[in-house]
């Protein structure tokens, strides 16, 4: 992510705040910054969410298709992610800079999804080793203002959590194979179960403490970053140590047990969001709607 | 609808799997892992320094049906396409016979490295390190680490302590450590009905001495706690594999012939 330049005695001052559970804008080790949410940011997809926390920004959006299941996977749908770093974030990522933090962001992001189990992939199943949904899930990163994975994952689960699935109406017969229709009543569709799915908190270290929700200057002071997917229940679904750092036993289970607390709270809130949100389809129109995320 | 007799998609079972069926877990006969193991034991390691003339350090580790070798080659002037570094930079490589290395893996293995090895002690130079997985058995990215971890010790590159590692497999009851490939399998953590018990596959990069974890990877569902002993646990199981690393490297301070030292625990 962008390099900021910062001189030893911000970064001295920045530490030594973090130290006394006082950050740069005020807030604890543990605490949010303000974020904002808008449905229907992009008309053409089967939903999208725009999620702003502080200075980050990204948008996501869903598309559903009919496919073919995974053979070795023959009663399960698919989930596709695919993660576009737009140099507009950030001046690192022009050309291929940003391909390898979009390839970084992909797969912690199916490893969450695809192998920890906490969505039911067999509800996208429509005809076993025939025909399923497939989800491609398009993120696209608008700016980078630190703490960019943990927002991706929000959003993510936000749009898959007001993703319509629309339902089989019946089958076209083409030359002998059914092929399955899709309803194109919309009011016709089902929603994905995501209540257990998974959100990511990245906790770098600054100094001697972890925190969450690091913007890019504390970002820039820390020498690495512990990953964790938790879900709504405190449960971990993955750890990736990013960066250089060594980190002593108690470090790690330290950040474990902050990351579980913290992630089941923001889990249990986007979760109450998902509702929220989906109540407010059912009325709104397509225009852009705004809310606030208070975690 | 009714099947329709398609063969192109008729499984049968394929060579691999008619040879090695999936087995639970723990042999309800002898109530021991499939290879006669206990849960807390790894498998025997054979780990052999100097099989590659001429490279500054190289080693062969063996744990199972797991093969791995290491080389490494430097530190050596930087190519001219690579920009200025005034601190070490490394090369690393790690190649899969007959597959494909996950680009997660193989960066979870360098910024590993990179944690290490002091690398200001080589600016403006570059070190090669070159892993292959000649057979994958399970476990191999800690197979991988313990070997790169073997393979400085011999090239004498500047580290802050040996490197060891190890894997460990959660099925929601017990930790099984040194996992097969066959154990891996057998976790399907995506099967929503094993799910409320939780599953995970945790790799751990150790550094003995310091007491510092360098690598650590986790995916599956575990809780906190739950995961906190495991950490303890795969502590321990590399103190294990530490302790064969420094009969190898005691073979290196006395100058004998090449004969490998086979350590078994």
């Amino acid at each position: 992510m962008a390099e900021i330049l910062l001189s030893e005695v911000e970064k001295y001052y920045l530490v030594m705040g973090v130290g006394q559970d006082v950050r740069v804008d005020g807030r604890s080790r543990s605490d949010y910054r303000q974020g904002d949410i808008d449905l229907n940011a992009v008309t053409n997809s089967h939903g999208s969410i725009r999620a702003r926390l502080g200075e980050t920004d990204v948008i996501v959006a869903t598309k559903v298709d009919l496919g073919t299941p995974d053979p070795d996977r023959p009663d399960r749908g698919t989930i596709k992610f695919l993660v576009d770093c737009s140099p507009t974030a950030s001046p690192d990522f022009e050309g291929r800079g940003g391909d390898e933090l979009a390839e970084k962001i992909c797969r912690i992001l199916s490893i969450a999804y695809d192998k920890s189990g906490t969505i039911d992939l067999k509800n996208l199943c429509i005809t076993p080793k025939k025909y399923c949904y497939v989800i491609d899930v398009d993120i696209l990163v608008l700016q980078c203002g630190g703490n960019l994975i943990d927002v991706i994952s929000m959003a993510v689960k936000l749009c898959l959590g007001i993703c319509e699935l629309p339902r089989v109406t019946g089958l076209r017969y083409d030359l002998g194979q059914g092929v399955p229709v899709f309803s194109t009543d919309e009011f016709e569709f089902d929603y994905l179960d995501v209540k257990n799915s998974p959100v990511v908190v990245t906790l770098p270290r600054v100094g001697r403490y972890f925190v969450v929700d690091a913007s890019l200057e504390e970002e820039s002071c820390s020498k690495g970053k512990l990953a964790f997917g938790v879900t709504p229940d405190g449960c971990v679904t993955s750890i990736d140590k990013l960066g250089r750092g060594c980190y002593q036993v108690k470090s790690i289970q330290a950040a474990t047990a902050m990351a579980s607390t913290v992630g089941a709270n923001v889990n249990n809130t986007i979760n109450m969001r998902i509702d929220s949100l989906r109540e407010l389809k059912l009325r709104a129109d397509p225009k852009p709607l705004s809310m606030p995320m208070d975690i | 609808m009714e099947e329709e007799q398609d063969f192109k998609s008729v499984r049968g079972l394929t060579r691999s799997e008619a040879l090695y069926p999936r087995l639970p877990l723990i042999n309800p006969e002898t109530n021991l892992r499939q290879d006669g193991r206990h849960t807390s034991n790894i498998r025997p390691i054979f780990l052999q320094t100097g099989i590659r003339q001429g490279a500054k350090g190289s080693a062969y580790i063996e744990l199972g049906t797991t093969k791995v070798i290491c080389i490494i080659s430097g530190p050596k002037d930087l190519p001219k396409k690579v920009d200025f570094s005034t601190t070490g930079l490394l090369s690393v490589e790690v190649q899969l016979v007959g597959g494909k290395v996950p680009e997660r893996d193989v960066t979870l293995i360098k910024e590993c490295l990179e944690a290490t090895i002091l690398l200001d002690k080589f600016p403006k130079l570059i070190l090669e390190i070159y892993l292959t997985i000649m057979e994958d058995g399970g476990s191999a990215m800690s197979a991988c680490i313990t070997a790169a971890g073997m393979a400085l010790l011999e090239a004498g590159i500047p580290l802050f302590d040996t490197l060891v590692g190890s894997t460990l497999l959660y099925d929601g009851k017990d930790f099984y450590l040194d996992p097969t490939r066959q154990e891996i399998e057998v976790v399907d953590l995506t099967d929503q009905e094993k799910n409320d018990k939780g599953g995970g596959l945790i790799t751990m990069g150790y550094l003995p001495s310091r007491e510092q974890i360098c690598l650590f990877s986790m995916e599956g569902k575990m809780g906190p706690l739950v995961l906190d002993s495991a950490i303890d646990v795969l502590t321990q199981t590399n103190l294990q594999v530490y302790s064969v690393v420094k009969k190898q490297a005691a073979h290196l301070l006395v100058q004998e012939e090449d004969d490998p030292a086979e350590n078994t625990n």
